[in-house]
């Protein structure tokens, strides 16, 4: 087995007549963490719905460690897989959502040892303790029995990415978890996900915190009108060899 | 000298030893004021309308009592008579009944309306359709006639061989066409507020069950399924006032029930007013029961405060893109 966790191959998305995410590869190594930045409607969050098929790219295949996503290649055609197999993937990968979407008729806890105990059917005690690690983990441990609408956005957020750890998977996306955030608890999320970073998890995170992918990212991507413009090490940000329009970008955002 | 003229006079005083008044901490004439009690806001339109509420009320007060016809004592006889009670359970056991029926069917049909299959969707449409067309008391006396129509019912493969078959007349009794007929629509009129109750769940509720490794069907039954009851609870609650009070309709089919019961007292002595009030006096009581249940269901799932409703809308502010799939 190659170290290449992830690879994502000629994605296309299109919504009705306009193209959204054009013909994106991306290939994401273990315990790499990649950012996709660019403006607002480059087709950043769409590309990384395509990555776990909440969205159907019309083109262009996943593979999760050399294991077709969602699909089975039945001589030479595309076949969308069992449910059941499918979702055996996705929980391969976990998603950190911009608006948590945490559960809200659910304690902190249960959102985090739900997948756990009705997909993997990990037993109550077993699954209770691993949340509450995981929870210990993102720091809100004390919130274990509180609803999410008596947290903070975030607490909800780090519930999110306990929630996004507990099937312990290969790789975790994020689609901008600190934009619906008020600024002083930007902060909070970061750390969490600086913690991550370092734990050699490997991620994909679309942002906006320039700063922030700058510290945690070893490679940058960055996007516009559904395209890749340019991509790179971490370095590539402070060198010449940054496209015009890329170069345009960071400062705008800077 | 009128108010307005002080307050002038006062003011223009005020503005030659303004300075002053800063300099040494001399209190304000908006200090003194400051330091009044308040005054009562006066609501003589209010205070009118409220005598002559009361003079209303005791007008109608004085005219159920002093009204001989309405017969309070024999009213009170007949209250806990024991026709009248088996009734009460008649009416609770329909309604219970014809509720859940009506709310199990109605969850199919909901999801088969939401589903992409046109075939799927047009038969809950027409099953609506047609339940909500029918008056309850005309689909009542069909259900109730269903043996002239299909004198028997048979179980077995549908176009093939009959394993078991049975009299209509026999199977449906008229207590259990109440139940059907009553379900039955109910189920049209429930499914369309599931339906919209479970579009009120935010569809990131859905993404973020599939990333977990849910199956659809998973994600429906966990996720959405229960968030959407919960937002369909005070309609529910609505309806099943409703269908308490609808079991009066049963005495067109001479089932038992609290209506009915009266009606075959009061058809032997005459007495139609009190044991109309003793009726009258079950279906409030009953209603405020439930009533009462609704408000605890209500407190126990914490509805109705601000902070659940808004997460159930969604926990993104406005215009971030509840599904975070409109940033694209």
């Amino acid at each position: 087995m190659n170290d290449i966790v992830l690879e994502a191959v000629g994605i296309t998305k299109r919504f009705g007549s306009q193209t959204v995410v054009d013909d994106v590869s991306l290939k994401v190594r273990r315990g790499e963490v990649v950012c996709i930045l660019g403006p607002s409607g480059a087709g950043k969050s769409t590309f990384l719905r395509c990555l776990n098929l909440l969205e159907t790219p019309e083109q262009g295949v996943v593979l999760l460690e050399d294991e077709l996503v969602g699909y089975r290649n039945d001589k030479g055609v595309l076949r969308p897989l069992g449910r059941h197999r499918s979702s055996r993937q996705l929980q391969q990968m976990g998603m950190v959502f911009q608006s948590f979407n945490l559960f809200p008729h659910m304690t902190a806890l249960q959102n985090v040892t739900l997948g756990l105990t009705r997909v993997s059917k990990v037993g109550k005690a077993e699954a209770g303790k691993r949340g509450m690690e995981l929870l210990v983990r993102v720091g809100i441990a004390e919130k274990a029995n509180a609803r999410p609408a008596e947290l903070s956005g975030g607490q909800q957020q780090r519930v999110a990415i306990a929630r996004a750890l507990a099937h312990r998977p290969k790789l975790i996306l994020f689609d901008e978890p600190t934009s619906a955030l008020d600024p002083e608890m930007v902060g909070e999320v970061l750390d969490v996900m600086r913690g991550l970073a370092e734990d050699g998890t490997t991620m994909i995170i679309v942002t906006h915190e320039v700063g922030f992918a700058r510290e945690v990212a070893d490679r940058f991507v960055f996007m516009e009108q559904g395209r890749v413009i340019d991509e790179g090490s971490s370095e590539l940000l402070r060198s010449d060899n940054l496209s015009a329009r890329a170069r345009q970008f960071l400062a705008k955002v800077l | 000298m009128s108010e307005k003229a002080t307050i002038r006079l006062l003011s223009a005083a005020r503005r030659t030893r303004h300075d002053a008044s800063e300099t040494s901490g001399e209190p304000s004439r908006g200090h003194e004021l400051a330091g009044l009690a308040r005054g009562a806001v006066p609501h003589r339109g209010r205070q009118i309308a409220s005598v002559f509420t009361l003079l209303i009320v005791a007008f109608i007060v004085q005219g159920l009592a002093r009204n001989g016809a309405f017969e309070w004592s024999t009213a009170g006889d007949y209250l806990f008579n024991p026709r009248v009670l088996s009734g009460v359970v008649v009416a609770l056991e329909v309604t219970a009944m014809a509720m859940i029926l009506g709310l199990v069917l109605a969850v199919v049909l909901a999801n088969m309306r939401l589903s992409p299959n046109r075939v799927l969707a047009a038969a809950s449409r027409t099953y609506v359709w047609f339940f909500r067309s029918i008056p309850t008391i005309v689909l009542l006396i069909l259900v109730y006639n269903l043996a002239l129509l299909y004198p028997q019912i048979s179980f077995g493969i549908p176009f093939g061989p009959e394993f078991v078959t049975i009299g209509t007349a026999h199977l449906i009794s008229p207590l259990a066409a109440g139940v059907l007929a009553f379900g039955l629509q109910q189920a049209a009129f429930t499914s369309e507020m599931i339906r919209a109750a479970i579009l009120a769940v935010p569809p990131g509720q859905r993404e973020a069950a599939t990333t977990i490794g849910m199956t659809p069907f998973q994600a429906a039954w966990h996720i959405v399924l229960p968030q959407a009851f919960r937002i369909a609870i005070p309609p529910l609650s609505n309806d099943t006032i409703n269908m308490l009070k609808a079991t009066s309709l049963l005495s067109v089919i001479a089932v038992s029930d609290i209506t009915y019961s009266v009606e075959q007292i009061y058809a032997v002595d005459y007495r139609v007013i009190p044991l109309l009030m003793v009726a009258c006096a079950w279906y409030a009581a009953l209603v405020t029961l439930l009533t009462i249940a609704q408000s605890l269901i209500e407190r126990r799932l914490k509805l109705g405060k601000r902070p659940v409703l808004g997460q159930l809308s969604g926990t993104a502010p406005i215009g971030s893109g509840v599904a975070g799939g409109l940033d694209v």
